[in-house]
């Protein structure tokens, strides 16, 4: 019981990513590396807010958002001036800098010894009450996210963001700032990512930097395309699907010692097999873009 | 007539080539100026320069008093000017209404500060230019195709996009390269009729055109340029007799 609560809170967590990623990449298919980083910086300022001076996760929230943004304000900068694979590499770099910086900033954020005896959402002590008070507190924090993605994703400012890679030019000889736009949503996405990042540190009641690798930021990237560019309801059900898959094959019964290495073969087919027969992502018909529509 | 932009002597290489040499120009208020010139001439570059897409090798240019050179191109098309492109520019993963949309100045609904803390006003406006945008497109014959994607118009009815974006943009002055080349007589009808009319909206227009009849019956005044230079300028039937441009337009 408590283990299946505690899986699907980690799936509302990565839906979660999922939407905030969705705003920078999803329509302008700007595609970023980053979000494992802020997700981290808010897992961070969490768990250093809430262990040194005691703060709540409700104190910890807007102090972690806040922390992110200025983070991704500083270096959108540079992000900014990037556009396609070179978008790509350069917030792959802030990800890969700002995890060397979580493994030795010692006095800080104490390295890979990481941070633990991070406090629940709230003070109790019975196991299963404690995951469904998570599960509630995320599960609120999700739609919140959704609905505030939503809303800025209808706006004329979301309509913006369609030309933003596919016809720059455009944008620009009708009188938008094409820089001034990416950098928006780059700090939008990276500020709103740390949200998850404070739930994950108050639910898993510790941090190290092996949570916030690379890898997570692929792992994000993957539900983003595998629900559909720019879907936000195709990233809610990816996120399920990848995270509860690796779990579900937990129970496969198989030789201990090649049971790691199977699971693993049998999820990377499984997202091959996703991307070469749902390319337009899980679910709906214009999930990938809105081109899919057949002419 | 008072001078809506004026160009001094502007100049442009690529590697050699010559795309705009000493070249200078005016036009007026609600004046619709025709630029013809063989391939290669150079009318393209005059349009690059003028947004800003392209920085000159030497020379000025300046709408309303306001200098260009050297100022970003959004805020270049912020100054009031707008353009069309040969090789057409839309957004074709959305609607054809959404482009026009798009296009509009000024817009609350595009700071997300307003989107979220002032959704009435953000929800006002957008009802008022989707009005408006919904009185572009008929005209232009697009009504029909508005919840369409840009993608499925037809060549024709996408350069009329352009220039309903244009409209949209509320430009005072704008650059149309080409914009009949290579469509139906139908829709380059309309097309011209639109263009005919901009100067009853208070607007300015150059109108970049290899078809001379078509171009004859809109201009007002007209230039020949050919390798980046302005060759003859005046009424449409003085520079459609000047012995240089029937020479180019007989080979
Ligand atoms: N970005 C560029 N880089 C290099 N050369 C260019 C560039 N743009 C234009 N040119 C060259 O400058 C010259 C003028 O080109 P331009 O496009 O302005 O001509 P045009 O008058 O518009 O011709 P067309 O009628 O074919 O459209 C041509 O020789 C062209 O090859
Ligand atoms: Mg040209």
């Amino acid at each position: 019981m408590s283990y299946i609560l505690h899986i699907a809170t980690i799936v509302m967590l990565y839906a979660m990513l999922a939407a905030c990623l969705n705003l920078c990449s999803g329509r302008t298919r700007l595609l970023a590396l980053s979000t494992a980083a802020f997700y981290g910086i808010g897992a961070y300022v969490a768990a250093i807010a809430s262990t040194r001076i005691g703060a709540s996760f409700l104190i910890s929230l807007p102090l972690a958002v806040a922390t992110s943004a200025a983070i991704a304000l500083l270096v959108g900068l540079v992000v900014m001036r990037c556009s396609g694979e070179f978008f790509l590499l350069c917030t792959l770099s802030i990800n890969a800098v700002l995890w060397v910086v979580a493994n030795s900033w010692m006095s800080v954020t104490r390295g890979a010894l990481g941070i633990s005896k991070i406090p629940g959402f709230f003070d109790l002590s019975n196991v299963v009450a404690i995951r469904v008070t998570s599960l509630i507190v995320v599960g609120v924090g999700l739609i919140v996210l959704q609905l505030v993605c939503t809303r800025a994703l209808s706006s004329p400012f979301g309509r913006l963001l369609w030309g933003l890679e596919d016809a720059p030019i455009f944008l620009a000889a009708m009188g938008k700032d094409a820089k001034r736009l990416r950098l928006t949503v780059f700090v939008l996405s990276a500020a709103l990512s740390a949200i998850p990042g404070v739930f994950f540190a108050h639910h898993i009641g510790f941090v190290d930097p092996s949570s916030f690798t690379v890898m997570e930021s692929v792992l994000c990237l993957a539900i983003v395309i595998l629900g559909g560019l720019g879907n936000l309801r195709g990233g809610l059900i990816a996120a399920v699907a990848v995270v509860v898959l690796p779990e579900a094959l937990r129970f496969l019964v198989l030789p201990d010692a090649s049971a790691a290495q199977v699971r693993q073969i049998i999820y990377g087919l499984a997202l091959v097999a996703c991307m070469l027969w749902r390319p337009q992502g899980l679910i709906g018909e214009y999930a990938f873009g809105r081109e899919a529509k057949p002419k | 007539m008072t001078s809506l932009a004026g160009i001094q002597s502007l100049s442009k290489h690529f590697n050699g080539v010559v795309a705009l040499a000493d070249f200078s120009c005016a036009v007026a208020e609600r004046e619709i100026l025709g630029l013809l010139g063989p391939n290669g001439a150079g009318k393209t570059t005059l349009f690059n320069v003028l947004t800003g897409l392209l920085a000159p090798d030497s020379g000025s240019a300046s709408f309303k008093g306001q200098a260009l050179v050297g100022r970003p191109v959004h805020k270049i098309a912020n100054l009031g000017i707008a353009r069309t492109f040969q090789n057409l520019r839309l957004i074709r993963r959305i609607t054809v209404l959404e482009n026009v949309l798009l296009c509009f100045k000024n817009q609350p609904g595009e700071n997300l500060l307003n989107v979220f803390f002032r959704p009435g006003l953000c929800k006002r406006h957008e009802d008022g230019i989707r009005e408006k945008a919904l009185a572009l497109l008929e005209p232009a014959g697009l009504s029909e195709k508005a919840h369409d994607l840009a993608d499925n118009l037809s060549y024709g009815q996408q350069k009329l996009l352009s220039i309903v974006c244009c409209l949209a943009a509320d430009a005072d002055l704008l650059l149309l390269d080409e914009p009949i080349a290579g469509i139906a007589p139908e829709m380059a009808e309309r097309i011209l009729t639109i263009i005919a009319d901009l100067p009853n909206q208070g607007k300015s227009a150059i109108v970049i055109e290899h078809d001379i009849d078509a171009i004859k019956g809109i201009a007002h005044r007209m230039i020949f340029m050919d390798a980046g230079r302005k060759i003859c300028e005046g009424t449409p039937d003085e520079v459609l007799n000047d012995p240089r441009v029937i020479e180019a337009y007989l080979d």
